[in-house]
């Protein structure tokens, strides 16, 4: 067919595609290809539109006939690649080039796009391998470096054996010195030529060649360079020119940037003969500068500061040195500068006549104009958080804690004015001051218990979130605030209203989503947490595309620093904290919407196994930073605010997925031997456990408990998971007997989802068979027996006690849940008609039965008295009492009586609501789980 | 008082405290990381000595023969480290980085129409308004002159050694207005 035949016969399905009308596509496709049915390219574009409506199955199908002809059309390459990525079948689409490149060896194109697929798997030897084979036909100098690369980044790779390390990054440098022009020619080779000498500690030579003339130019320009070129020089303890070059920096060239300050003073207390005489001499140099500079800089001021802090690590305190009055000067010069607090944090911890003297001087500071001027606002907030955060035990009595709200929260109302003119988008100078005021309530609340604080804490952000509509913090406090007292929703609302969005989604989602199950209205069909997981989930295949599809772009820009950067970047995300956090909880309150059938429990089980097994390498990149820390010495508003002592982390995330593993593993007919990383890591070319070949079993490590892990729980997180442990003890053996032989894992859209449709072709191998015979009955363990009842009788506690916050019931209500949820899924063998072996007279099979009972009654008792509290929840009485609660009225006239019932109206709806909603789910579960609706077909469609 | 060092990749991690605001977008993993395979060079961060980053700007070099320039594509800075000039010193590097290792003949970036205190910042480092772009954010249909000023934004150009006869800028730019469509 002739070129321009086939381009106006495909030009309309590439439009189609284009503009997203796939189903159009997919259909000029079938047209063309009922008159050429051997139209590869037209074949090819009907699988990617296929899959992108989402008919998986058939595009793999089809996918896997067009890969059996080993395409070698450049049109068809590009069209399979997509579908392959989609597909994340990465393996196929190297093999695929691989093959085509093999049939046109001179086709650089090939050459490359088999090089960048290999890449984006991070398969560094093969494309070694590729780029090399490239060099050779071609002799581009780009090829050499791509394959010094790759081999730099093999040696760097975890599944690399050490003792290969050094023998590759000679192969690098060796490569580095054969290439015809010096690697000098552009930063960024010549970047790989230095880290390559410094990896193999021949850092005398990399220096050498930084300090040539052209090096000099490059490290002018390159922030990175001048990073490496310092790092070298210090290794190799060149004290007294680096000296040298940051004096000169500094007084020449008015360099200020902090780290050449750093560099002086390491350079000056670096140990040698004249330490006195260096440190006067850099002492003078920085004060001098300090003095030139004047307000225009801080740098030089502080640096003076970390000379003396520095110093007195070394040695204790002259008494000469006065560092108080330096400490002083600084911050009567720089303290209009918000910054100025963060600056001298690392200075201000004081002991006995230091701390009496800079207290002394930080409670003189006349705060009285305060309002006056801007300068002077930020000089007395300033002051409020210097002080505050140095606060010990004594002074922060409820009183004394009171008397300071009180003072921040007039200052902040009295600062108001001079925001006045502002447009709604600015930020106001005060806001600040609302802040301490709410940390300073928040704290009280922490020392006294008493609800009334954070109802006042509550109000004091909310009429600030209102002054200042775009401040964040105000609206952090306030997520945490809302979800203390049980209304879920409003700090949803505060949440949507920040516009994470993006990376934001793994560094800060853990505001909304941490133990966001005891929250979750799935029972009842609400689908907002599930959402709000997949949503939040959606960054990791992001990160997965997009930072692969850059890696091969800087390959392409030849911008060698970037990329062991981006590698590192894209594994922190794929091994996310938050990535498996986001998942348990959304397995959690999945099971609460649908009514766990095989299918699900297989296909969680395996991928939990998979996280599991992959965990060991976990990034924990949640941003807790951005919380405004001013609390007294000691104390974290972070950990204040937090719904548990311990906000979940790796270790309760370790708990959690044992603990469901465990659950699941008895309900499932999987072979138990087969383990995640064999099912869905099975075509990944790197294996998960490189460095650590003699653990062990997977079913020994699940069943280990650290103290560190179980730490993190709460105490009603900690019965759920003694309780499901004891059950699944109890009913191990008579599971081993009742269960069929095991059964191999048929992937569904999960495994093709992770990448391997390849799967499939891994049967386990058969099992022992059971026992031909019942193991002896035995009774269910104390701790099984009486969860239920107990859990009832702390509920109804938890919810009478007037110190308990309002999550805390809830936590309890949902967990209770939980528990007759994992209770139906592990024993669901022996409940469900005719699956058992055991008879139903079996005293194993009555303890079941009664057990189950028991827990319908003491969860309905308690979904009727969530229920009944959600009717008297949002009541005139109760609003009276929250407005009551909150004394702010009486301290100023802004936050009036009507502004704190309209936010007492808005928390009282808001409990009332996921009350009665949990109270009527916990219902609907128990009627639901009645029925036996378990292991059954289908998901529920709600009522 | 900061640090001045290149942006990582991981910094996209730890930028919350600047990206919360609201004058700052947060952008796909790949917009960042493009820029990054580019022109590394031309991207920096300012970190506080604990580790806090302060603001960051992401630039980029394009154009052809004397239109050669650097670009700001996103400047910002935290706001309890605003007024104390980190914008400048991340200015000062990428005009410093597009005259010496790009040879671009001038500057350039753009700024919301009615983000004075930008404006008046660039003004000072020597930038001047070179035209107008009507409806760059999209549009509202006819508004008012503030609802223009939130869609339209001024190109700021401010010309390199290599452009000693300073013909990359003029002085009348704020009355030629330009189109969206003739600029993107």
């Amino acid at each position: 067919m002739s070129n321009t035949l086939q381009e106006r016969q495909v030009r309309p399905i590439y439009d189609a595609i284009d503009l997203g009308q796939f189903k159009s596509a997919l259909q000029t496709c079938n047209k063309i290809l009922k008159k050429q049915p051997n139209n590869e390219l037209v074949k090819t574009l009907k699988c990617l539109a296929m899959v992108r409506i989402g008919k998986i199955d058939e595009a793999v199908i089809l996918s896997d006939e067009i890969l059996a002809k080993k395409p070698s059309d450049e049109l068809v390459l590009g069209a399979m690649s997509n579908v392959l990525r989609f597909l994340s079948r990465h393996e196929d689409m190297i093999v695929m080039y691989e093959d085509a490149y093999k049939k046109n060896p001179t086709n650089e194109e090939l050459g490359a796009q088999t090089f960048m697929a290999n890449v984006r798997v991070g398969n560094w030897k093969a494309a070694q391998q590729v780029a090399t084979k490239m060099h050779k036909n071609s002799k581009d100098d780009r090829y050499l470096y791509w394959s010094i690369m790759s081999t730099v980044l093999q040696a760097s790779d975890l599944s690399t054996d050490p003792v290969m390390r050094p023998i590759l990054l000679k192969l690098a440098l060796r490569l580095i010195e054969s290439s015809g022009s010096p690697s000098i020619a552009s930063p960024d080779r010549f970047y790989l030529n230095l880290t390559v000498l410094r990896d193999l500690e021949r850092y005398e030579e990399a220096l050498n060649l930084l300090e040539g003339d052209v090096g000099k130019h490059l490290c002018d320009t390159s922030l990175v360079l001048e990073e490496l070129r310092h790092e070298l020089a210090m290794t190799l303890g060149k004290r007294e020119s680096e000296l040298q070059i940051a004096r000169t920096r500094l007084t020449e060239r008015r360099d200020r940037n902090w780290l050449t300050f750093t560099s002086l003073i390491d350079c000056t207390l670096a140990d040698h003969e004249e330490l006195e005489a260096t440190i006067n001499e850099t002492r003078k140099l920085i004060t001098s500068l300090a003095q030139e500079d004047g307000t225009s800089d801080r740098s030089a001021a502080l640096a003076l500061l970390e000379l003396e802090r520095r110093c007195r690590e070394k040695e204790p305190p002259k008494r000469d040195i006065p560092f108080v009055e330096s400490l002083k000067s600084y911050f009567v010069t720089f303290g209009d500068k918000p910054a100025c607090f963060e600056d001298l944090k690392p200075y201000i911890d004081l002991q006995g006549e230091e701390r009496e003297d800079w207290t002394t001087f930080l409670d003189t500071r006349d705060l009285s104009n305060a309002s006056g001027s801007i300068s002077e606002l930020v000089r007395s907030i300033n002051v409020f958080k210097l002080r505050r955060i140095r606060l010990i035990e004594e002074e922060v009595t409820v009183e004394k804690e009171e008397e300071r709200a009180e003072q921040y929260l007039r200052a902040y109302l009295a600062a108001l004015s001079l925001g006045k003119g502002l447009p709604s988008t600015e930020l106001q100078p005060a806001d600040d001051l609302a802040i301490l005021a709410a940390s300073a309530y928040i704290n009280l609340y922490d020392l006294s218990k008493s609800i009334s604080y954070l109802n006042c804490a509550t109000c004091v952000l909310e009429y600030a979130s209102q002054r200042s509509k775009h401040a964040f913090q105000h609206r952090l406090l306030l997520i945490r605030l809302y979800r203390l007292v049980g209304a879920p929703s409003l700090a949803l609302e505060h949440y949507r209203q920040m516009n994470i969005k993006q990376v934001q989604n793994d560094t800060l989602a853990h505001l909304i989503l941490a133990r966001c199950a005891t929250f979750s209205l799935t029972s009842n069909g609400d689908l907002t947490y599930l959402q709000e997981c997949l949503e939040s989930s959606q960054i990791y295949s992001s990160n997965n595309n997009e930072t692969a599809d850059m890696v091969v772009k800087a390959f392409q820009f030849e911008k060698y620093s970037q990329i062991p950067e981006f590698i590192e970047f894209e594994d922190r995300l794929d091994s996310s904290v938050q990535r498996d956090l986001t998942k348990i909880e959304h397995v959690r309150m999945r099971l609460a919407h649908e009514p766990a059938t095989t299918e699900t429990i297989d296909t969680e089980l395996v991928e939990l196994k998979f996280l599991y097994e992959r965990s060991q390498f976990h990034h924990d990149n949640r941003d807790f930073s951005v919380f405004p820390e001013y609390q007294p010495l000691g104390k974290l508003i972070n950990t204040q605010t937090g719904m548990g002592e311990v906000s979940p982390g790796e270790e309760w995330l370790t708990m959690w997925m044992k603990m469901y593993i465990i659950c699941f593993e008895l309900a499932s007919d999987l072979d138990p031997a087969l383990d995640g990383q064999a099912i869905l890591g099975g075509d990944k070319s790197k294996p998960l456990n490189p460095i650590d070949k003699d653990r062990k079993a997977l079913s020994a490590r699940l069943r280990e408990i650290s103290e560190d892990d179980y730490k993190t729980l709460t105490p009603e997180e900690r019965r759920l998971h003694s309780f499901t442990l004891a059950l699944v003890s109890w009913l191990e053996p008579y599971n081993t007997y009742c269960r069929p032989p095991p059964q191999p894992f048929v992937p569904g859209a999960i495994a093709l989802a992770n990448g391997s449709a390849n799967a499939a072709k891994k049967v386990p191998k058969p099992a022992p068979t059971a026992p031909s015979e019942p193991p002896p009955s035995t009774n269910p363990p104390e701790s099984v027996l009486n969860y239920f009842d107990e859990l009832e009788e702390r509920f109804r506690e938890t919810a009478e006690t007037s110190t308990a916050l309002p999550w805390e019931a809830l936590h309890i209500a949902t967990l209770g849940q939980e528990a007759l949820i994992l209770y139906n899924i592990v024993t669901a063998r022996f409940r469900l008609g005719g699956a058992s072996k055991l008879k139903k007279s079996d005293p194993v099979m009555q303890s079941i039965k009664n057990l189950r009972t028991k827990a319908l009654v003491a969860l309905k008792d308690i979904g009727g008295i969530l229920v009944k509290i959600g009717e008297t929840d949002a009541t005139p009485e109760t609003r009276k009492e929250f407005v009551e609660s909150c004394h702010l009225p009486e301290l100023c006239e802004q936050i009036d009586h009507d502004f704190v019932f309209g936010v007492a109206k808005k928390v009282t709806d808001a409990r009332k609501k996921v009350r009665s909603d949990i109270g009527k789910g916990l219902e609907r579960i128990c009627k639901g789980q009645g029925q036996g609706l378990v292991l059954g077909a289908g998901p529920s469609t709600g009522s | 008082m900061s640090i001045l060092r290149s942006f990582r990749a991981t910094d996209l991690l730890k930028f919350n405290n600047i990206n919360l605001d609201i004058w700052t977008e947060t952008y796909s993993i790949s917009f960042y990381l493009n820029y990054l395979a580019r022109w590394p060079d031309l991207c920096s961060v300012q970190q506080a000595p604990n580790g806090r980053l302060m603001g960051y700007v992401f630039g980029k070099a394009e154009g052809h023969n004397e239109e050669w320039h650097g670009h700001v594509t996103a400047l910002t800075v935290a706001p309890e480290f605003r007024r104390m000039g980190l914008g400048p010193k991340m200015m000062n590097l990428l005009e410093y980085v597009s005259d010496e290792a790009y040879q671009g003949f001038f500057v350039d970036l753009y700024v919301r129409c009615n983000n004075h205190v930008a404006i008046k910042m660039y003004e000072g480092l020597g930038y001047s308004v070179y035209r107008r772009v009507r409806e760059y954010y999209g549009s509202l249909g006819s508004g008012s002159k503030d609802e223009e000023d939130a869609f339209d934004v001024i190109d700021m150009r401010k010309p390199l050694s290599r452009d000693p006869m300073r013909r990359s800028i003029r002085a009348n730019g704020r009355s030629v207005i330009v189109s969206a469509s003739s600029v993107s």
